[in-house]
């Protein structure tokens, strides 16, 4: 924690103004993420799984791992801690449950791909998704690697659901094929190149509110003392200083920190594309695969 | 060697990537550094990082280098190699000012199915043992480069600079004594020539004196760079389509790779140099401890005062 003076010169990417996009036609919605709190973090998804909500749809939140580093209490605890807070966290959002794959958590690069998608097309086919919300597999500086993983396992299913010849067992099981038209993409912009969004979208301040407390319901690792200690010891070395953090405790600091970066986020994004708040992503429909077909209808279609 | 060279005359061609200014970076607060590569010679390229190493040992940091792999490929005999090599890269590292080349002996070449996990492991323990303040590697996401075992390595130590401070991640190394330990501070390069991929967002600077170290600690791996017969064998290709080099007209081929490896170090130097305004530098994607905690970031920029 040397170094105040380096970040604080550290330059922003301009930011161009992105085109606002409405909430997708559907009724279904799958979030699928590797940790219990991927869902609800400041650059993205909870302000637009709540607009998901308000909007009508039912939703569901898929856990691949099993959290079980993320926390003090051990692995076991950690992972049963984890998933509590993550159902808490989507109640919250008004999602209707969590599925826990428990794969083994920050030791993901060895769980084979195949089998990873295979429960992810699994899960497309039951819910038959219209709207499915993830990391962006292509996104780039992200050194997790159960991000990474899941992000690439979803990419793929997301399309290979559609394909009958793939897993035609779950087909004997009364499943149909399905391929999700409409998905969401986030990365953190700020981790550097690769993840470029082209989407902006808007919430309003309840969404805002609700995807800000169900940030905060994951005790288990949010706002660490400290992290507020460590930078005031910091600061202070080098005769610098927070003045709204001066009469608090580490605590109390922390959670300050942690509630001033919620709001800011969603309040930076919007003013970013001409809105109060919004998070950020990358867009794509069911004609984005198709290229030359949305090409040819964007061309030759008319009204009768 | 003639193999490498039948690309010249469309090499002479290629349009240099145009050039934006980028800023110069200082030094980083510490005083160990290790360096995680694949082979023998990549810590001493044209394109990093003997230049920064000679410098941040000329500012009293100790630092190593790891080599991931045993070089077997590298040279004419494969068990040969490996000895003949690592002697070559702890020449090297020498004349940089360092202090050991540590080699982890994974199959040369063959680093595409060896697991990422247990390579990790290995980079963990090393960076919890040495608590370095910086790290060099390849960047993980920088592309087009061909060559498996840098992206093997380069994804492992991307992983791997963050999950050593961890603790619940591989908690046997604190059994041994090992506590977590992240890396503040890590600068990553990637052969920018190879294309989209790899931007540098930082040049570091450096002097005459360190440019020659660079220079010559990349010239120690004489099993690789057998330097009169490179220059023979560019001779007699540029011969072939009726061309020369007239400072080179006259001169034996030892004379001639003599003044052929002080002109590609000093070039590529020069050329990274002009980013940032200076004489020397090496271009870096640079990531700093802050960037994993964006949030924190944020306020402090908007909130920090002076007392």
């Amino acid at each position: 924690m040397k170094h105040a003076p380096l970040l604080l010169f550290a330059v922003l990417l301009p930011a161009q103004r992105l085109p606002l996009v409405a909430i997708p036609p559907g009724k279904v919605l799958l979030v699928i993420q590797p940790h219990h709190d991927d869902h609800t973090t400041d650059y993205g998804m909870g302000g637009l799984i709540a607009k998901f909500t308000d909007a009508g749809y039912e939703s569901w939140f898929v856990r691949a791992s099993n959290d079980e580093k993320d926390g003090a209490h051990g692995y076991p605890h950690n992972d049963m801690i984890n998933l509590r807070e993550s159902e808490t966290a989507t109640r919250i959002l008004g999602m209707k449950g969590v599925y826990s794959l428990n794969w083994r958590n920050d030791y993901m690069d060895p769980t084979p791909l195949q089998e990873l998608r295979a429960q992810l097309v699994l899960l497309i086919r039951k819910h038959r998704p219209d709207v499915v919300l993830g990391h962006d597999p292509w996104g780039h500086y992200d050194r997790n690697p159960d991000h990474r993983k899941v992000a690439r396992a979803v990419g793929e299913a997301v399309w290979m659901a559609g394909l009958a010849n793939i897993h035609p067992e779950h087909l004997d099981s009364g499943m149909k094929p399905h391929r999700v038209p409409y998905l969401f993409w986030k990365a953190r912009v700020d981790y550097g190149r690769g993840h470029r969004p082209n989407a902006a979208v808007e919430l309003n301040e309840s969404q805002v509110k609700r995807k800000e407390k169900a940030y905060s319901t994951h005790r288990n690792v949010y706002a660490s003392p400290s992290m507020a200690r460590n930078v005031r010891k910091m600061l202070d070395s080098e005769g610098l200083k927070v003045s709204e953090l001066e009469e608090l405790t580490d605590e109390e600091a922390a959670v300050r920190i942690e509630e001033w970066h919620m709001d800011w986020i969603s309040r930076k994004r919007g003013a970013e594309n001409g809105v109060r708040y919004a998070e950020i992503y990358w867009f794509t429909d069911e004609w984005d695969y198709l290229p030359g077909l949305k090409d040819f209808l964007r061309s030759n279609t008319a009204t009768k | 060697m003639g193999r490498v060279y039948h690309g010249l005359a469309s090499a002479l061609l290629t349009a240099t990537l145009s050039a934006q200014p980028l800023p110069l970076g200082k030094v980083p607060e510490g005083k160990n550094f290790l360096v995680f590569l694949s082979h023998h010679d990549d810590h001493t390229w044209d394109w990093g990082f003997g230049g920064f190493i000679a410098r941040l040992v000329d500012s009293g940091w100790t630092g190593s280098y790891v080599r991931t792999t045993n070089d077997e490929k590298d040279g004419r005999e494969w068990g040969p190699n490996d000895q003949i090599n690592l002697r070559g890269s702890r020449a090297a590292a020498r004349r940089l000012g360092m202090k050991e080349v540590i080699s982890l002996n994974w199959r040369n070449d063959h680093m595409s199915s060896i697991p990422l996990r247990e390579l990790r492991a290995q980079f963990i323990l090393l960076i919890r043992k040495h608590r370095p303040d910086i790290v060099m590697a390849w960047n993980p996401w920088g592309h087009y480069d061909r060559n498996p075992d840098h992206r093997r390595v380069g994804r492992a130590i991307g992983e791997a600079v963050w999950m050593a401070g961890l603790a619940n991640v591989h908690p046997e190394h604190q059994a041994a004594g090992l506590l977590p330990f992240r890396v503040p501070y890590v600068y990553y390069t990637q052969r920018s020539d190879y294309g989209q991929g790899h931007r540098p967002n930082v040049a570091i600077e450096f002097n005459e004196q360190q440019l020659r170290r660079k220079e010559e600690a990349f010239w120690a791996h004489k099993n690789v760079y057998n330097s009169p017969g490179l220059a023979r064998s560019i001779r007699e290709k540029l011969a072939a389509r009726g061309m020369h080099i007239p400072e080179l007209d006259g001169l034996s081929d030892e004379q001639a790779i003599e003044k052929l490896r002080k002109w590609s170090m000093d070039h590529a130097s020069r050329r990274a140099g002009q980013r940032a305004g200076v004489r020397y530098a090496e271009l870096f994607y640079f990531i700093d401890e802050w960037d994993h905690l964006p949030g924190l970031r944020d306020y402090l920029r908007e909130n920090v005062r002076a007392k």
